[in-house]
């Protein structure tokens, strides 16, 4: 479905042994490779959106053990941040899951050990979405910041053409 | 008479559009206090700054006063012992060419003294009348209630005691809620020469104002009025104000004058700016601009050249105050144009002149 433009950039951080992903939102194909401390996608579309961050190359052999089964290696990564179009997501990112290949459903979770799946559902456009999620934090719990963004986004488009 | 009706929808915009503007750095003409930025590109902060685009009684940010400014070397008058006398000598003629208002009897106030803005006269006021009430109609300059109240003076609205021996007074003149002479203006000096209370006019709007002052400074009551510089040219941080008296004053801002410390580089400013520009030259500049907006956003044209009046956006669907920097500082209803005047090429290339 066609809609208006969302760029999605993803942080990575604490990067382990060359792991690969794959982004997907709504199930399309965004991105698959490395995993870098940056990755850039767009998704156009109108509406829900379900982010995924699916980690593609884990095997048991990544991990390895010592006598005691502690874990000395293994191959893994941490998301750090969330942007959609400058908008950073902050703490709105915990609001999601990781879904194991496994079954195993851990939520807030941004760690990618075993392999599974990140999954965060959004709104597009983003921010009445985000403006709606922390209206507590930053807006004063008021009930009026639907008018108010209609004003922010008229007057964004009126300075966008100059 | 017809009512008007204030455009608020309009305003609004404008509002969102200034703010969000300032956050990307699009203004014709930017801030010049930290507050008037919008911290960062984002929702939140360019909604706060949203609500804060027509507050203070600042002055329009003129271009080419900006401009005439930055091209002054001013650093030659810190080597220069008599440059504060020099505008002293200069203010009181540029003052009386004014023709927009009547200071009759002006010649009264013999004692001419710098202020670091108006704020050091007000202070040294305060600190003449420690053991006098202060009084002051509401809506006045915020900054004397908040300050009397973070330092434990004793004060009292006009309109909530009568006036009584004891009690020293201040009013704005034209009056900073409504910039227009106050409608008990007259009863207050009757009253405060009955009594023998002083009483400061604050001439803070006078120069962008339009027939609205006509004084007779001959009355005993009024020992002491003050001017800004402010509010009339963009030097809001150089701290430029002009206090007179009728007596030789005996405070410790006199004795800065006497001793001849003021600050040097904003009087020397000062004198550069009062041989440049007329005192009337923001209101012959803006006049036509303020019946624009005023007409547009359906604001009262009030008597200082850049006010309107009109319904309070800033409260609309909000539980929390929107008194910006002090909860004296209940002025929504007053509207400073300047904004709208500094960035006309801006709002004409996005439809909203």
């Amino acid at each position: 479905m066609k809609g208006s433009k969302m760029y999605i950039q993803l942080e990575f951080d604490e990067i382990n042994k060359s792991p690969e992903c794959a982004v997907y939102a709504n199930n399309e194909l965004l991105y698959t490779g490395q995993v870098m401390n940056n990755i850039n996608v767009n998704y156009e579309t109108q509406g829900s959106v379900e982010l995924a961050i699916e980690f593609t190359n884990k095997s048991p052999r990544d991990t390895l053990v010592d006598s005691k089964g502690i874990i000395v290696e293994d191959k893994n990564f941490t998301l750090t941040k969330i942007t959609i179009d400058y908008y950073d997501l902050e703490e709105l990112v915990w609001e999601s899951n990781y879904v194991a290949n496994d079954g195993n459903v851990y939520p807030s979770c941004l760690f990618f050990g075993p392999p599974g799946k990140f999954i965060i559902n959004l709104e597009n456009p983003i921010l009445p979405w985000f403006v709606q999620k922390t209206k507590h934090k930053y807006n004063g719990d008021l009930p009026n910041w639907e008018e108010d963004y209609r004003y922010y986004y008229t007057a964004c488009n009126l300075l966008k053409q100059i | 008479m017809q009512s008007i009706e204030t455009n608020l929808s309009d305003i609004q915009l404008l509002a969102w559009t200034l703010a969000k503007a300032t956050a990307a750095n699009q203004l014709n003409v930017p801030g010049e206090y930290t507050w008037a930025f919008t911290e960062q590109n984002r929702f939140s902060d360019v909604r706060r700054r949203s609500l804060s685009i027509f507050s203070s009684g600042n002055s329009i940010k003129d271009p080419d006063v900006i401009e005439f400014v930055q091209n002054l070397n001013i650093s030659k008058f810190l080597i220069d012992p008599w440059i504060v006398e020099k505008f002293q000598d200069g203010f009181r003629p540029w003052v009386t060419a004014g023709t927009n208002y009547k200071l009759n009897n002006f010649d009264l106030f013999k004692y001419i003294g710098f202020s670091a803005g108006t704020q050091e006269s007000f202070l040294n006021y305060y600190l003449m009348n420690t053991s006098k009430r202060m009084r002051v109609f509401r809506g006045d300059y915020w900054w004397h209630m908040d300050i009397w109240e973070k330092t434990g003076v004793s004060w009292a609205y006009i309109e909530d005691d009568d006036i009584r021996v004891g009690d020293a007074c201040i009013c704005s003149y034209p009056f900073a809620l409504t910039g227009d002479k106050h409608k008990h203006f007259d009863w207050l000096v009757d009253e405060c020469n009955k009594k023998n209370v002083g009483l400061l006019v604050d001439f803070i709007y006078l120069p962008n104002s339009i027939n609205c002052v006509n004084i007779d400074l001959s009355a005993p009551c009024i020992r002491e009025i003050t001017f800004s510089f402010s509010k009339t040219f963009p030097v809001q941080a150089a701290k430029i104000a002009v206090r007179m008296l009728k007596e030789k004053p005996n405070d410790p801002m006199q004795m800065s004058n006497d001793e001849n410390i003021c600050n040097r580089l904003s009087a020397g400013l000062a004198y550069s700016i009062i041989n440049q520009f007329p005192i009337d030259y923001m209101v012959n500049k803006y006049k036509d601009k303020q019946t624009h907006w005023c007409t547009k956003l359906g604001l009262k044209q009030t008597k200082v050249v850049h006010f309107g009046l009109g319904d309070d956006y800033t409260n609309i669907g909000r539980e929390d105050s929107s008194a910006w920097c002090s909860p004296f500082n209940e002025q929504q209803g007053r509207y400073n144009l300047g904004m709208l005047f500094e960035n006309e090429e801006l709002l004409k290339k996005v439809n909203l002149y």
